[in-house]
């Protein structure tokens, strides 16, 4: 019988990782992250500082905030300390993994709450910035999908509790106020009843369009299976109107943590000339998930037929800009994980023009598979990757320079704990 | 010179001449004592002098007499009859609660008869009782968690009368069920009794009725704070010429629970800020009944007892929070019905001299509902706006079914060997069915499962010396048969391996012990090796969300007590008694719900759990009839035992202890009655309590700056009654006021319950 490592969501992406890049090193098709030459990092200090989820026990998913703590530190090179939440980080309850964040703030429809809630963490203590109580449509922790429309404007998206329509509130992320709210014009696919709990929505600065993926289930509930491959809706962010038709892709089943928007896993990133990449996958089969990179190039409504690169060792389950045309994707090997194994989780670098992978490599060795398929261990900024690993030697950082291509460790974890989440935060 | 020890024995009758068993034979001045034997006959070895010997037993009045010893002597005692007495609690006069703690067995009891006059709450009685935590999540009726010796949940089973509670209705429980039919209770921690034939892995409860011989009507009527009601009404009518006895009973209980929540969040719009606010609860009605009625005979040729029981069961309960306070409920609510049909047999003496045999048969139509169809949000000011979803999953309507048809047998063997040796035999089937469908919510799947269980105990007990040594060993067999068809997913449920209908058989045993040489000091010691079964939702599935575990073990757990108590008497009228007990549970293959493989979908699996160990002590002092004294304090530390994460490394969990459960908590309570006050035959009693519970952390305690942590708040509760009786307990009113001082109290975290409340109770008793 399997007993698999916590499975707690494929749900989970991240908002959040995309978001923080905006702000000050610009992750989307802006300013990509990684393309500013790879010295960034020495702007760093003191401007921002990293987040490191750790949750104890269990895992910190499905909206279990009870057990994860959070550890801020500076800096994640390797001459930090051991990173240890023995007697220090904050408690993150009542909130849980599943955030939004940009800036210095993050962002949650908290769990036993009925309201938006913007809060910070410093000093050990979490510290509400702004609240604002649900007016008109009302949402459930950790089941949402967001997009950032500009800086201040955070519009969040998900189905109803029939899941039969799409909801949408925009609010003004500085003061927490309700912009608008509505209900998408969006009808159920064919044979459907109900959509998908949330969908995946993204914004494309450069075209200035929200792009929406979902599907239908023929009904509510697990049981329910998708009618079609997923659709996409473009959507006018400024009066909510869904524009032309939406498309069935040809070339996947379903999106990549299609069921609780990119909360904690991110699956969607843009390229220097504003091109979309989702990760997506197709089931093959029982034991594999066939991951997938698709792309709508800049202007389209729909998927570019001709690109569709495979991961046939599994799903891929987050995906974040590099810059140079280069992106670092988190894939399972699903063979890996029918045998039962505990560790089945890489890091590669993806040549997005080629579709050429390349694991992550530390001294001219693949660093090992990692647990934690529900995992964000990952950050880009100042011209670095940040990623944290959980093989079965080690949890540390391994911090991979964008321009050259080289890896070096950087700080330790301790072990025993979960570690979830690596999020980077405005100072 | 050595003194010259002399033997003074006799023997103890009532005044028609019966003999008195188990009446205290105490030395003045000294903690020389015992106890008749059944015969009522007594023996006390002493040195040669003067001494002055009382006899008292319940429901007698005390004699004493002045003996000069100068050579064995012979005294008997002939003790008269006392009404006011038999509505006392005197541990000196060893009441069958007294009796019960001095068995072998870790138990604790709870004597409910002498103070069911003021008595509104029985979670809060049994709260104050050593070793056992009851965690309330609000006011009357709210859902509770009692613990013993840490282990609560599905680890705890409850009794009334030898009988699984759960025939009355899966709603019936110590938070509603009539106190006025309660004689006593037991609490059994660790090591359960075989008779009591269950997979009880922590403990069990058991509450036992009172049995009265003559006709009686006992009629209450209570009003309290938060706009409580609570009518309890029991009977017993003997027709004398057929010798039928019909007993009804009727128990309703009412409260719109609106007490104050203090410091709530309410929004305020011109500051744009959520500030505290005090604001009552406005959904939170409760309602329940227990109506039965028994008929049957006593002390015919063909049977000793001869019943048959009808009992209906109703609860409404409005729903006003989810699991912390912040989310607020305005319609949701859950209701319960059974209907519950039993007949129960007993005769001494069956086939054999010495045996008795007790038999019941008893089916369940259990069928509770949770309503949760409103599309709104609501808030502390009892405004909602219009949402489009439910209230507490956030998802479509639902109007979602739970059908538990139970059907149990019960046969009970208990032959009584000689007066050294008896032998228990204990057989019990239970199938329960469990029929879940929603009327409105199609995304939920139905289900239809059936587990049957069989629990066979057999206990062999044997006393030696007057009762001095008690030894009892008992070996249970638990047989849970279940016809697994499912065969999708075997790979991830394990049915290829369990196919078909099969059988497993598990074993369980114990050993207790209790040694008293002397009166002020005995020991005792007890050991069960226990087992819970498997749930058919934990073995079965949902269908849906949790897959299928068809190879899952029972849980598991080796329980050892270890104890000493003993009963000293001062001077004459005092009586102090005291008990210390230490124990340990190991429980292993500890059934939880793990997520697995695919997102969202569970499976309860078989992982290592905890290992508690803990001290509990308590106190009884009584002063003649009037005072009784008690205070007790328990420290238990349950340490994690899973060492590994599911990725193979070690957990940083493993050896801390386990968060969010009350550790160090203690309970005391004094009472003083008067006699004869303004008016013959009458009483009045003052009595007062007081409950501690130590701080503890929701979460793992090492981890997390200190000041980050949430904690769940000490209590300190005091709550004070007084009962005016008259003619001997036949018109009675009491006023009680619980919380006097109007802390804010939690069990949960988050999960205010009530502050200061009165509540006025008139009782009649006429018989």
């Amino acid at each position: 019988m399997k007993t698999k490592t916590f499975s707690f969501m494929r749900f989970l992406k991240t908002g959040m990782l995309a978001t923080v890049l905006f702000s000050f090193v610009a992750c989307s098709n802006d300013t990509p992250n990684g393309g500013d030459g790879g010295d960034g990092s020495s702007n760093l200090t003191g401007k921002v500082h990293f987040d490191i989820f750790m949750s104890v026990g269990e895992h910190g998913g499905m909206s279990k905030g009870e057990n994860t703590i959070v550890k801020s530190v500076d800096s994640l090179t390797s001459n930090q300390p051991l990173i240890d939440i023995q007697g220090s980080g904050v408690e993150l309850n009542p909130y849980t993994i599943e955030l939004i964040s940009k800036g210095k703030y993050y962002y949650q429809v908290p769990s036993g709450k009925t309201q938006f809630t913007k809060f910070r963490i410093v000093n050990n203590k979490i510290e509400i910035v702004q609240e604002q109580p649900f007016v008109k449509n009302t949402y459930t922790e950790r089941k949402y999908t967001h997009a950032w429309l500009d800086d201040k404007t955070l519009l969040i998206m998900a189905a109803n509790g029939d899941a039969d329509k799409i909801i949408w509130t925009k609010l003004n992320a500085e003061d927490m106020t309700i912009l608008a709210e509505g209900t998408l014009d969006l009808p159920l696919p064919e044979g459907a009843v109900v959509f998908t709990t949330t969908g995946i929505l993204t914004y494309n600065d450069k075209v200035g369009k929200l792009y929406y993926f979902y599907y239908g289930k023929d009904k509510s509930g697990r049981k329910g299976v998708p009618t079609s491959n997923f659709l996409t809706a473009v959507i006018n962010p400024s009066d909510m109107k869904v524009e032309d038709n939406p498309i069935v892709n040809s070339l996947a089943g379903e999106m990549a943590g299609s069921s609780y928007g990119q909360l904690m896993q991110e699956c969607v990133t843009y390229d220097e000339e504003g091109n979309l990449y989702l990760a997506a996958f197709t089931e093959v089969d029982d034991d594999l998930e066939q991951g997938q990179l698709l792309r709508i190039n800049n202007g389209e409504s729909d998927f570019d037929a001709s690109y569709n690169i495979l991961n046939n060792e599994g799903k891929i389950c987050t995906l974040q800009y590099l810059g140079n045309g280069k992106a670092l994707i988190y894939s399972e090997n699903a063979s890996l994980y029918s045998q039962g194994a505990a560790y089945y989780m890489k890091y590669s670098i993806v040549d997005l023009k080629t579709g050429e992978r390349t694991p992550l490599t530390y001294n001219g060795e693949e660093v090992g598979y990692s647990s934690g398929r529900f995992s964000q261990r990952s950050v880009v900024v100042g011209g670095k990757a940040y990623i944290g690993v959980n093989t079965e030697t080690s949890t540390c950082i391994y911090i991979y320079d964008i321009a050259t291509g080289t890896t070096e460790k950087g700080a330790d974890i301790a072990q025993g704990y979960y570690f979830d989440v690596l999020r980077v935060v405005e100072n | 010179m050595a003194q010259v020890v002399v033997t003074l024995s006799g023997k103890v009758t009532s005044s028609d001449g019966s003999p008195v068993a188990q009446a205290t034979l105490a030395v003045e001045g000294t903690s020389c004592g015992t106890y008749s034997d059944n015969n009522g006959n007594y023996t006390l070895s002493l040195s040669e002098g003067k001494y002055t010997v009382s006899a008292s037993f319940v429901g007698f009045k005390s004699q004493k007499k002045n003996i000069e010893l100068d050579g064995n002597k012979v005294v008997n005692f002939v003790l008269q009859e006392d009404a006011v007495g038999l509505k006392d609690v005197e541990i000196y006069a060893k009441s069958k609660s007294q009796k019960l703690r001095e068995s072998s067995f870790a138990v604790n009891a709870l004597d409910v008869k002498p103070i069911v006059n003021s008595l509104n709450n029985l979670n809060e009685l049994v709260n104050r009782a050593s070793g056992i935590k009851v965690r309330q999540e609000g006011g009357v009726g709210s859902d509770f968690d009692l613990s013993i010796n840490g282990m609560s949940g599905n680890s705890v089973r409850y009794f009334i009368d030898g009988v699984p509670l759960e025939t009355k209705g899966s709603e019936v429980s110590l938070a509603n069920i009539p106190v006025n039919i309660i004689d006593h209770i037991e609490m059994y921690k660790g090591v359960v009794p075989s008779y009591l034939g269950s997979d009880a892995l922590g403990g069990a409860i058991n509450i036992v009725t009172k049995k009265e011989k003559k006709n009686y009507l006992d009629v209450s009527y209570g009003i309290g704070s938060f706009h409580t009601h609570k009518v309890d009404m029991n009977a017993q009518i003997v027709f004398p010429k057929s010798g039928l006895i019909v007993r009804p009973t009727v128990g309703v209980n009412y409260s719109k629970n609106d007490y104050m929540m203090k410091g709530v969040e309410v929004w305020d719009e011109s500051v744009r800020k959520y500030v505290p606010s005090d604001r009552k609860r406005f959904h939170d009605d409760y309602f329940s009944l227990l109506a039965q009625v028994e008929v049957g005979v006593k002390g015919k040729s063909w049977a000793d007892d001869f019943f048959v029981t009808a009992s209906y069961s109703k609860i409404n309960k409005e729903l006003q929070t989810g699991s912390i306070q912040t989310k607020v409920y305005g319609m949701a609510e859950r209701q319960g019905d059974a209907y519950n049909i039993s007949a129960q047999y007993r005769k001494k003496d069956f086939i054999l001299k010495g045996l008795q045999m007790q038999s019941i048969l008893s089916h369940t139509w259990d069928h509770s509902l949770t309503v949760d169809t409103a599309y709104r949000v609501y808030d502390w000011n009892g405004d909602y706006i219009e949402s489009s979803r439910n209230e507490i999953t956030g998802r479509e309507k639902s109007l979602r079914h739970y059908k538990r048809p139970t059907t149990m047998f019960r046969s009970n063997w208990d032959y009584r060997i000689n007066q050294h040796h008896s032998v228990n035999l204990n057989y019990l089937v239970n199938r329960t069915g469990n029929d879940r469908y929603d009327d409105v919510d199609d995304s939920f799947v139905p289900s239809n499962d059936i587990v049957c269980k069989h629990i066979i105990g057999l206990s062999y007990n044997q006393q030696f010396l007057q009762n001095k040594i008690e030894n009892t060993f008992f070996v249970k067999d638990y047989i849970n048969h279940l016809n697994i068809r499912q065969t999708d997913l075997y790979w991830q449920t394990g049915s290829d391996e369990v196919m078909g209908s099969n059988t497993n058989n598990y074993w369980g045993y114990g050993v207790g012990t209790r040694v008293k040489f002397l009166e002020p000091v005995a020991l005792k010691a007890s050991f069960e090796h226990s087992v819970r079964l498997p749930l058919a939702r934990e073995l079965l599935g949902n269908g849906s969300t949790i897959y299928a575990n068809t190879a899952l073990d029972p849980e598991r757990s080796d329980n050892v007590n270890v104890g000493a108590f003993g009963t000293w008497h001062p001077a004459a009228g005092h009586s102090l008694y005291y008990e210390v007990n230490g124990f340990i549970r190991f429980v292993d293959d500890y059934i939880q719900a793990v997520v697995a493989e695919k997102e969202g979908m569970m499976q309860y699996e078989n992982v290592p759990a905890v290992h508690i160990k803990g001290v509990e002590g308590e106190v009884r002092y009584s002063w003649k009839r009037n005072l009784q004294c008690m205070a007790n304090v328990s420290w238990q530390d349950a340490r994690d035992q899973r060492k590994y994460k599911d990725d193979g490394k070690l957990s940083a969990t493993y050896l801390n202890r386990v968060p969010n459960r009350p550790w160090l908590f203690g309970a005391a309570e004094a009472n003083y009655t008067f006699y004869d006050v303004l008016l013959k035959n009458s009483t009045l009693r003052l009595g007062t309590s007081y409950q501690w519970v130590h701080w503890y952390f929701l979460t793992w305690e090492a981890y997390g700056a200190i000041e980050s942590k949430a904690r769940i708040p000490a209590q300190h509760v005091i709550n004070a009654d007084i009962t005016y009786s008259l003619e001997n307990g036949k018109y009675n009113i009491s006023v009680s006021c619980d919380n006097i001082f109007d802390k804010l109290v939690y069990d949960h975290y988050k999960l205010q319950k009530p502050g200061r409340s009165f509540f006025l109770k008139f009782r009649m008793f006429l018989n």
